[in-house]
């Protein structure tokens, strides 16, 4: 199982791309790779873990059922966390001059990828 | 020499090749023996993929890499172009190939690739140190380690030197890609070394306007005080003061990336919030919001400001599509609401927790400041917008005119700012 690979032309793909990193919903980091030294998310993989669930108690709660999709804007980068059935989810980081668009497609086309490895 | 045995990940891979020879798993069982030092096996299993899926970027990437392995670097070379030419932005291929003319000693080329790199990520420190000392290398001098701007010998003459062409050509790459902070500090930190180099400045006062016309208000730039500022001892007039004079409100360009994305209004509400449109005269007025992640506590507000929120906040209700939106302060708790106010309370706290999740994991991975997070469930978009020490949460229908709810918000979050 090489999720790196998938990661990585996940990466190579997106134009001002940061990193991604496949995480399960226990916050444990099963794959990332990343363009920059300070973008580690194993040091965060709880911390998303942790807004995926507040999101999907928040979609719960507003009515609006099972939570897809997750952006992220700061002054610097916008992250995109998308499920990966249940029990996992793929996150990627881009620069604000990053092809966000382009980012969330090539997440979309990973997702299948993951799902095979995954079961 | 006996060889390694194989590993699990080699045996895994090779069993799902077997089961499909036609499959793409050969580039990563490729790159498994490549990486297990079996590079023989490795060359093999490539060109043997890559006779079935010829224009396989990623499997010329590993064939590239064995064959830097092998050390036959013109053959690596030629197949890092080829990955350029199916995928010009492939930023793997651009690093390998950068490294090989670095090896041969054309540093010149590597600097090109090095620069294609920090075009595309101006975010990689790798790629930046690479840059550096190819440019060091292409000067035929080696930079000094730690140069340290105060401890410099009193005979020294300060002035600029061939290694600050490498400083120069990444303030360059970062205005190129808009990140003026970063410009303007890396030509601070230039003009430190030489305060009288008068091209300095002027690019220095360009990038300050620039930013001051395009930029969002940015706690970064109360840093750019005139005495921050290395001024030269004999010039009156300074350039830096009169461009932040000059700065007036502009409408932010639109840019020509935003064709690109498929999904243009969501990702123009998530990007702009509206905050672009603060004018720059109410910078200097105003105090700046604090740049610390942590929230400090919310203020009590007044009647007025609270009927000025609801006002504001009955104006985006009455946007088609959006079911509900309300205000919350620390911990939760519901300032002003519009629409249904069932569960507010309960939905206050998990906008909070995700915020200060979000807080957290966006300091640790050195992100800078969070503005908004948009959550998307089956039916249905939750869009938290940073305002001060609250939370804007807004609550709508999968079938919004994302348009219309742009520019609602754009005007909504401007108004609120000022109120709070």
């Amino acid at each position: 199982m090489d999720f790196k690979k998938i990661l990585e032309e996940t990466l190579s793909n997106v134009e001002g791309s940061i990193g991604a990193g496949l995480v399960g919903m226990d916050g444990i980091v099963i794959d990332q790779i990343s363009h920059n030294s300070a973008f580690d998310i194993n040091a965060v993989g709880a911390e998303y873990s942790s807004i995926i669930k507040n999101a999907m108690r928040a979609s719960s709660n507003f009515g609006l059922g099972n939570t897809a999709e997750i952006l992220i804007t700061t002054d610097k980068a916008t992250m995109i966390m998308m499920m990966v059935g249940q029990n996992y989810f793929v996150t990627l980081a881009i620069n604000l001059d990053g092809n966000l668009g382009r980012g969330r497609l090539e997440l979309k086309k990973a997702i299948p990828k993951f799902e095979k490895e995954l079961t | 020499m006996m060889k390694d045995p194989p590993t699990s990940e080699i045996t895994e891979l090779r069993k799902k090749l077997e089961e499909n020879p036609d499959s793409l798993v050969f580039a990563p069982l490729a790159d498994a023996y490549r990486k297990q030092g079996n590079l023989e096996e490795a060359l093999n299993v490539c060109k043997k993929g890559l006779e079935k899926h010829p224009n396989n970027a990623s499997a010329r990437v590993v064939l590239g890499r064995i064959y830097q392995g092998q050390g036959k670097t013109e053959e690596a070379a030629s197949e890092l172009k080829k990955v350029l030419e199916l995928d010009p932005e492939n930023l793997m291929a651009h690093s390998l190939l950068g490294s090989i003319f670095v090896e041969k000693g054309d540093h010149q080329a590597a600097i090109e690739e090095y620069q294609k790199i920090l075009t595309l990520n101006p975010d990689d420190e790798e790629t930046q140190k690479a840059l550096r000392q190819a440019i060091e290398k292409a000067a035929g001098e080696p930079r000094p380690t730690s140069p340290s701007k105060k401890e410099a010998l009193p005979s020294e003459k300060r002035t600029l030197s061939k290694d600050s062409t490498a400083t120069l050509t990444i303030a360059e790459l970062y205005l190129k890609q808009g990140h003026y902070d970063r410009a303007i500090e890396v030509y601070q930190e230039l003009l430190s070394i030489d305060p009288q180099n008068l091209m300095l400045r002027q690019k220095l006062a360009e990038v300050v306007e620039r930013r001051q016309k395009e930029s969002i208000v940015d706690p970064a730039a109360s840093k750019l005080k005139k005495n921050e500022f290395v001024k030269p001892p004999d010039q009156k007039e300074d350039v830096l003061e009169e461009a932040l004079r000059d700065g007036k409100r502009q409408a932010k360009p639109k840019k020509e990336d935003d064709s690109k994305f498929t999904n243009d209004d969501i990702l123009q509400v998530m990007r702009r919030g509206g905050k672009d449109d603060v004018v720059v005269e109410e910078k200097k007025n105003k105090p700046l919001p604090a740049a610390a992640p942590e929230k400090k506590a919310a203020p009590s507000l007044q009647e007025l400001q609270i009927a000025g929120l609801k006002g504001v906040l009955a104006e985006l209700g009455a946007v088609e599509g959006i079911m509900r939106c309300f205000i919350t302060g620390n911990g939760g708790n519901t300032i002003v609401s519009i629409g249904e106010t069932s569960n507010n309370a309960d939905l206050g706290k998990q906008a909070s927790a995700i915020f200060e999740s979000t807080n957290r994991s966006v300091a640790q991975l050195n992100q800078g400041q969070m503005q908004q997070v948009l959550v998307t469930a089956e039916s249905g978009h939750i869009l938290l917008v940073s305002l001060a020490t609250y939370v804007l949460v807004v609550l709508a229908s999968s079938k919004i005119n994302l348009g219309l709810l742009r520019l609602a918000l754009d005007s909504a979050t401007k108004k609120l700012d000022r109120i709070l």
